[in-house]
């Protein structure tokens, strides 16, 4: 309960880091009261407060104190076997006579039972929870990621330091690829309106010294080492502008991200010399090639400089004596890496938490019990059931045993 | 005809048969009539034939399951809670009860559903993916079930049968019935829940590189779980009256419907982009 009140809180109250600084300023002004003593007791920074990783570790230290328990009980009910003792506190039970011949009637028990693999529910789903939660703790600790865009053959380096955003746990190490990884080409297919319907790339890398070719696309990631590598949904077109004139040449690319609106369309901005400031603009093409027309926008010092339409290998002369050539225009992707040594930890914890669950509540240990015993005038018949869960529910199965054996 | 109209043609279809469904159960349970229920029974069953062409209609028409327009995930919600429904009853005549209380919920749902935006939407790449599959139909099983645990909370807490009930309550199941079932159904939501969310894990892992992000959608899957994680402890630690565990039970769906049907049009979200 304690954990979801901390989580609750943390959705409700925006968050340092994830929110966004507008939003958290945002709500320190529309509740100038609360803001203050939020901020004092780290509720603006739930998950990084000591007393939110203690309640963690908390549920972490009781759940191995109960799991111990747990998995002894139930290996004990397991072995244990049934005898007409066990039907003692039995919460169905009826006896009746049953009319017999007084040579056919014998003392025997006929004891069943069913379905014993539910008593593995429990000690196997709390095992799963504690195994998810180590592989969180290791992930936030030892984990990393990283993303960089990267332009149709441009080669991602095996050394730290290539990614141009990269974030982890305070015990990670740098992320570094195993080998050097360049990406070919995007294989992009627009749908009938425009969006994206498929997005994929090929990459060139190596393994061993044998070259060796992946591809990877949204929703499939590929392995590399130890990262895993995917594609994020952002891409464009990018461009390589030249500048040439008097005071200095310089080529640079300019990444044109998306841009929300009526019709898809990608914009970016670049700084060139000669103290242009250019801006592009592109429209998506319907069949997914790159744009062949783009609008450019060149400032020089505040005044416009150029506005119209360029194509790719035209060269413009935006003031006397500089001209600006569209010497390339390519793909670029936003690469994603992600290392987590624990991820298998965090799978197989996964796997016995449904297992876990699908065995408690989808078995149901029952033991049945016909217990016969010669009386006066026939035999005495008694017949029990019990449950692992949800005894009242199986008062119908006890009455069918009852009318079979008063049948016999 | 234009596609949708076919769409909602077959569901008014459909909310004709529950109803109508609906009616029979109330005559079976109020007049004892045993044969009431089982032509109930087949009349929600003839509802869930239109309902089931509609979705199959709209599945064909958008080219991708019930997952993007409220309109198709409410109608997909209530068509899983009437079909676990009938699946309960088929065995059950004497809880004709149930279909009493839950198809009128789950039939003004659906007409509700009928007046949303029907637009029909593409489905981003970043979704298309197997596990959505069995994260959606695992998420659609668990509202069923979670409704059914409140229907049998709340005929304990209104009208489960008494020392002094008389007349048609006095055959209502017992209250003990009423308080194991109320637990089994939340057992099984829970555990399709349970599935639903390390579904999600697995496919957030794939698409994002990360199996938790704590996305606010995300973060109220694992409250609700948690939720009804604490119901299952508490119910079976402190040996909760059957009075306490409908209580928990009503208390921990309305964390629920906060979950499934609040938060992704309120919140944005990376999940709930799509449903804005
Ligand atoms: C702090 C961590 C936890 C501890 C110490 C703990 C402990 C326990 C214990 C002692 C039992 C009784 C077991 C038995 O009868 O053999 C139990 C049962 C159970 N626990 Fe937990 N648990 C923890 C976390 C969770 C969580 C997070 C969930 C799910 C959200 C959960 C779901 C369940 C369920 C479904 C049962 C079975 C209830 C029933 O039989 O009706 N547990 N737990």
């Amino acid at each position: 309960m304690g954990l979801s009140a901390a989580l609750a809180l943390y959705t409700l109250v925006p968050q340092v880091g994830s929110a966004g600084r507008l939003a958290t300023r945002r709500f320190a002004a529309a509740h100038p009261l609360l803001a203050a003593p939020l901020h004092l007791l780290g509720l603006d920074a739930i998950l990084q407060t000591r007393w939110f990783l203690a309640l963690v570790l908390a549920c972490g230290v009781t759940l191995a104190l109960v799991l111990e328990d747990q998995w002894t009980r139930a290996l004990r009910l397991y072995r244990q076997p049934l005898t007409p003792l066990s039907f003692r506190s039995a919460p169905h039970r009826t006896v009746f006579v049953r009319g017999v011949k007084p040579e056919a009637a014998r003392a025997r028990a006929d004891l069943r039972t069913r379905g014993r693999l539910a008593l593995f529910g429990t000690p196997l789903f709390h095992l799963g929870l504690m195994l998810v939660l180590l592989a969180g703790l290791a992930r936030s600790a030892f984990g990393r990621e990283g993303v960089v865009d990267l332009i149709e053959g441009e080669t991602l380096a095996a050394r730290p330091g290539v990614w141009g955003r990269e974030w982890g746990g305070a015990l990670s190490t740098g992320l570094t690829l195993p080998a050097d990884v360049r990406f070919e080409r995007l294989d992009l297919e627009p749908s009938r309106s425009g969006a994206v319907a498929r997005l994929g790339a090929d990459l060139a890398t190596s393994e061993r010294g044998e070259p060796r070719s992946l591809r990877i696309g949204l929703n499939a990631p590929a392995k590399l080492g130890a990262i895993q590598l995917s594609l994020s949904e952002l891409f464009g077109p990018a461009v390589l502008l030249e500048s040439r004139g008097d005071g200095g040449a310089g080529a640079s690319w300019t990444v044109l991200r998306p841009v929300g609106g009526a019709q898809p369309a990608f914009e970016g901005e670049g700084e060139y010399p000669g103290g242009l400031s250019v801006r592009l603009r592109a429209l998506a093409t319907p069949d997914g090639r790159l744009p062949q027309t783009m609008e450019l926008r060149v400032l020089r010092g505040n005044g416009l400089a150029f506005v119209g339409p360029v194509h790719p290998g035209e060269a413009i002369e935006v003031v006397p004596g500089r001209r600006l050539v569209v010497a390339e225009v390519r793909y670029w992707v936003e690469l994603r890496a992600a290392r987590d040594h624990a991820l298998w930890l965090a799978y197989l914890g996964g796997l016995l938490l449904v297992g876990g669950a699908c065995m408690m509540f989808g078995l149901n240990k029952i033991d049945t019990a016909v217990i016969t015993s010669p009386v006066e005038g026939g035999e005495q018949v008694e017949v029990a059931l019990r449950t692992l869960r949800f005894a009242e529910l199986y008062a119908g199965e006890l009455e069918a045993l009852v009318a079979r054996e008063r049948g016999r | 005809m234009k596609p949708f109209e076919v769409e909602v043609a077959l569901h008014w279809g459909a909310i004709a048969c529950y109803i109508a469904s609906s009616a029979f159960f109330a005559s079976a349970v109020i007049f004892e009539k045993e044969r009431r229920a089982r032509q109930a029974l087949w009349l929600a069953v003839a509802g869930l034939v239109p309902h089931w062409a509609a979705l199959a209609f709209r599945w064909i028409e958008s080219g991708h399951g019930p997952y993007m327009a409220r309109y198709e995930v409410l109608s997909a919600s209530v068509f899983a809670s009437i079909l676990m429904l009938v699946v309960f009853l088929a065995r059950r005549a004497r809880w004709a009860v149930l279909g009493m209380i839950v198809l009128p919920v789950c039939f003004l749902t659906l007409a509700a559903a009928l007046f949303l935006n029907p637009e029909v939407k593409e489905l981003p790449p970043t979704l298309r993916s197997v596990w959505l599959f069995f994260h959606v139909l695992c998420a659609k099983l668990a509202t069923g079930a979670f409704l059914l645990s409140v229907a049998t909370a709340a005929l304990q807490l209104g009208g489960g049968p008494g020392p002094a009930s008389s007349g048609w309550r006095a055959r209502l199941p017992a209250r003990e019935e009423l308080d194991g079932y109320t637990v089994r159904f939340v057992g099984f939501g829970w555990t399709f829940w349970t599935i639903t969310v390390v579904a999600g894990a697995i496919w957030a892992n794939q698409s994002w590189g990360r199996y938790w992000g704590w996305d606010p959608v995300e973060t109220w899957s694992l409250i609700c779980w948690l939720v009804y994680g604490t119901f299952l402890h508490a119910r079976l630690l402190f040996r909760l009256s059957p009075r306490a565990t409908a209580v928990a039970s009503i208390g921990s769906f309305l964390v629920f419907l906060v979950t499934a049907l609040f938060l992704p049009v309120a919140v944005a979200s990376l999940h709930s982009s799509y449903f804005q």
